[in-house]
């Protein structure tokens, strides 16, 4: 019985990180991935490939379907559809990164963690000059630097309180 | 251990995120067409025209996004009138003259892998 009782107050401090831990996935990479995923499906030219992917597994037409029902062009601003994902993306990754690193921000998780921004700003060069699809925008090279500093930020706030939990 | 478990996990989210943006990627061709066709309502049938020169094929034609009629094939330039009856629900349930026609779409096949869509609502 003490046996027990011994096992189960060891089991609680790890279920409660676990916990915390798929909070944070779904508040902080789930959530961000799932509305950027929405703005490309329901406002973004269907010349993207991603909608010869939604052809392939039969979706095409219900997603067709559902973008001139609910028109939200029409509603949303232009940085909305087209700068927002910059940001969305690259802070997500950059949580995700995180996460995985155990919210530690030291030498060797940092070179990690800025990976998200250095390919965000790397795309955006690489637009410019050409070498890959894109219109080069200087909103999103700014917005992917962002979306790093502010992932950055999140982990080390959830860090703090995390540490404080801990202990 | 924990290190090449943590550098692995993060290649593969890296990876899977590298992909999501691929597939935002525009190869600048769409693959739907909007089809330039015209649908008026008689009372107890469809009126539908295909203003377009080519063909739609394999058309299916959804009424309030629940009646829905299969396999027409609409000409180019041609008119076709289609009952309300003709159309139905997944139940089976047919499209009555109690219900009133309020969107109407047509999802068709154009050939070269492209399909054609078209959405009229009426108030």
């Amino acid at each position: 019985m003490r046996y027990e009782m011994r096992n189960a107050s060891y089991r609680n401090p790890l279920q409660g990180i676990m916990k915390r831990t798929i909070v944070h996935i779904i508040l902080f990479v789930l959530t961000p991935i799932i509305i950027g995923g929405l703005i490309y499906l329901l406002t973004r030219s269907d010349s993207l490939l991603m909608f010869d992917w939604l052809k392939k597994i039969g979706l095409a037409e219900n997603i067709t379907i559902i973008r001139s029902k609910l028109r939200i062009n029409d509603l949303l601003q232009n940085w909305i559809i087209y700068n927002s994902p910059a940001w969305i993306w690259t802070f997500s990754l950059t949580v995700l990164l995180g996460i995985i690193w155990n919210y530690k921000i030291n030498k060797e998780s940092l070179t990690i963690l800025l990976i998200p921004s250095f390919l965000g700003v790397l795309s955006e060069i690489l637009q410019q000059t050409e070498i890959i699809n894109g219109t080069y925008d200087f909103i999103d090279l700014f917005l992917y630097l962002f979306g790093g500093i502010s992932g950055l930020l999140i982990i080390k706030s959830i860090n703090y309180k995390h540490k404080f939990n801990v202990v | 251990m924990k290190k090449r478990i943590s550098y692995l996990l993060s290649i593969l989210a890296i990876g899977m995120f590298i992909f999501l943006a691929y597939g935002s990627d525009d190869d600048g061709e769409s693959s739907t067409v909007d089809l330039n066709a015209s649908v008026s309502f008689s009372g107890t049938q469809f009126v539908i025209t295909n203003n377009d020169t080519f063909d739609y094929n394999n058309a299916k034609l959804e009424v309030n996004g629940d009646y829905v009629l299969k396999g027409y094939n609409l000409k180019a330039g041609e008119t076709y009138t289609v009952g309300i009856m003709q159309f139905a629900d997944s139940d089976g349930n047919r499209f009555t003259l109690m219900k009133k026609p309020q969107e109407f779409s047509i999802w068709c096949d154009l050939g070269n892998g492209k399909n054609g869509f078209y959405y009229a609502t009426w108030k």
